[in-house]
């Protein structure tokens, strides 16, 4: 791990929604082009923990953070952040697909143009290198205009990674991409999350230990809003430090 | 996982133990039949490798079924692995008890030679050291495992021992080289269980502590 390069870093993170705490003392090293999986039952946190990563729970009222997350040697929670820009630089897919009701094209040009991308060449290449990033090119490319509410549930959470894509983020946060789909959809979100990693940074929250076991270079397990374990994938799967870890992953409990 | 799923790892454990007791069974009563030229028991013995062979194939489909249905992880996948090795070393060591019964049957029943105390020292140790392995195995106890390396060196240094020792009695009189060439073979056997002993101990360390104890 120790030669790995970290790209973002929580420190002591702590979080209350009002008197509740969802989250203690969590320290965490994510490193660059790698995946890291958060596993962990119900409730212990994880989509609390990566709403952190792009401050998204600043949307809830009473919300409380303490402690540090680090990007580009920066706290993200402090005042001088441009919350937008790091928005732009740490995208989110979430677990049920959600295209908005306009075009193929327009869902990916979206964000590109929301930053002032107005040239159509510009907005054509951008659209084009997100869909065959996002593994979904191949099966689009003739219908662009078609509305993407008419795509399979799989393609639209492809296409949604191809929006998140568009805006040229460092890191892509995934919060359980794969519960709404078929094995197969499955299939190919796992294997394009293998090639994504060549050039971004990739987070998943996922309940399935296998698909943990199979998509991502590190895993951490959580338990009522503890880091409990961090480590290598490999690691974690074949011999945790952690008997909670340990239990939870053979499904003694969960 | 489920409860089905531990309730069938613990079947499978305790089955293993089972295909242990019967291993180590025709092992020692292959070397019993030898020291009292007992061709019954001998026969006897070389007729459970059927036995053994169903025992070995049974947890050959147990594993690879439960592999596939489950994908266990962690502790789990390393009692599975664990199993396989085991399977794998006890299954030859029966048969080692079976060709052991042959060479009984096989050759002429002159007198033992003063070199068969050391055989007969060497499967005693030998097959001690295969029993605080199985031991290990059942309890997840490891502290019996942490010196199955320095005993095997031992094994080695009998076995070579009796090798020399053979030779001069062969030198000395060819009338003894039908005995000696069995304990020359049987001391080989006798080798070859202390390696699968170490060969079990590492795994069964590996799936009691989650880290590797590597014998060389
Ligand atoms: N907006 C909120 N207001 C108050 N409490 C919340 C809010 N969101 C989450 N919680 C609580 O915080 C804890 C952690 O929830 P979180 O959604 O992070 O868990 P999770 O690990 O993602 O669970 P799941 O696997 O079910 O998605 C839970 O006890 C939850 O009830
Ligand atoms: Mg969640």
């Amino acid at each position: 791990m120790e030669n790995h390069e970290t790209i973002l870093e929580t420190k002591k993170l702590n979080l209350f929604y009002g008197d509740k705490q969802a989250l203690i003392d969590v320290d965490l090293s994510v490193y660059k082009n790698h995946v890291t999986a958060l596993i962990g039952p119900s409730g212990c946190g994880k989509s609390t923990l990566i709403r952190c990563f792009n401050r998204m729970n600043d949307l809830v009222s009473d919300c409380r953070i303490e402690g540090q997350v680090i990007y580009h040697d920066q706290n993200l929670y402090s005042p001088a952040v441009d919350v937008v820009h790091m928005r732009k630089k740490i995208g989110m897919v979430f677990q049920q697909p959600n295209p908005f009701p306009k075009s193929i094209y327009d869902n990916v040009a979206y964000g590109p143009r929301v930053h002032g991308i107005k040239d159509k060449k510009i907005l054509d290449g951008i659209v084009e290198k997100s869909l065959m990033q996002a593994a979904l090119w191949d099966e689009v490319h003739d219908r662009l205009d078609d509305p993407a509410m008419g795509l399979s549930g799989g393609q639209q959470q492809r296409l949604c990674i191809a929006r998140t894509l568009a805006v040229e983020p460092e890191i892509i946060l995934m919060d359980e991409p794969c519960s709404a789909l078929d094995p197969i959809a499955t299939a190919k979100i796992e294997s394009l999350i293998d090639d994504l990693k060549k050039e971004y940074t990739v987070i998943i929250v996922t309940h399935s230990m296998s698909q943990a076991s199979r998509v991502s270079d590190f895993t951490g397990f959580m338990y009522l809003g503890k880091m409990i374990e961090f480590g290598e994938t490999e690691k974690i799967f074949t011999s945790p430090d952690e008997e909670l870890t340990n239990n939870y992953i053979t499904g003694r409990f969960g | 996982m489920s409860d089905k799923f531990q309730l069938e790892l613990k079947k499978l454990k305790d089955y293993t133990l089972e295909m242990g007791e019967f291993s180590v069974g025709m092992f020692t009563d292959s070397l019993k039949a030898l020291k009292d030229m007992d061709e019954v028991l001998a026969e006897e013995v070389h007729d459970r490798k059927k036995k053994l062979a169903y025992y070995s194939n049974k947890i050959d489909e147990e594993t690879l079924r439960m592999l596939t249905l489950y994908q266990p992880v962690a502790s789990d996948i390393r009692l599975i692995s664990c199993i396989s090795q085991m399977n794998t070393s006890l299954y030859r060591l029966g048969r080692n008890g079976k060709d052991i019964a042959q060479l009984t049957t096989s050759l002429p029943n002159t007198p033992h030679l003063k070199v068969f105390n050391s055989i007969c020292h060497m499967a005693e140790y030998v097959t001690e050291m295969i029993n605080d392995a199985l031991e290990s195995f059942k309890t997840e106890d490891p502290s019996k495992l942490l010196d199955l390396e320095k005993r095997d060196n031992y094994v080695d240094d009998l076995q070579e021992a009796i090798f020399r020792e053979s030779f001069t009695y062969m030198m000395e009189d060819n009338r003894n080289i039908s005995r000696c060439i069995e304990y020359v073979m049987i001391s080989r056997y006798l080798e070859r269980m202390g390696d699968h002993a170490c060969l079990m101990g590492e795994k069964i360390y590996f799936m009691i502590e989650g880290k590797k104890l590597e014998f060389h």
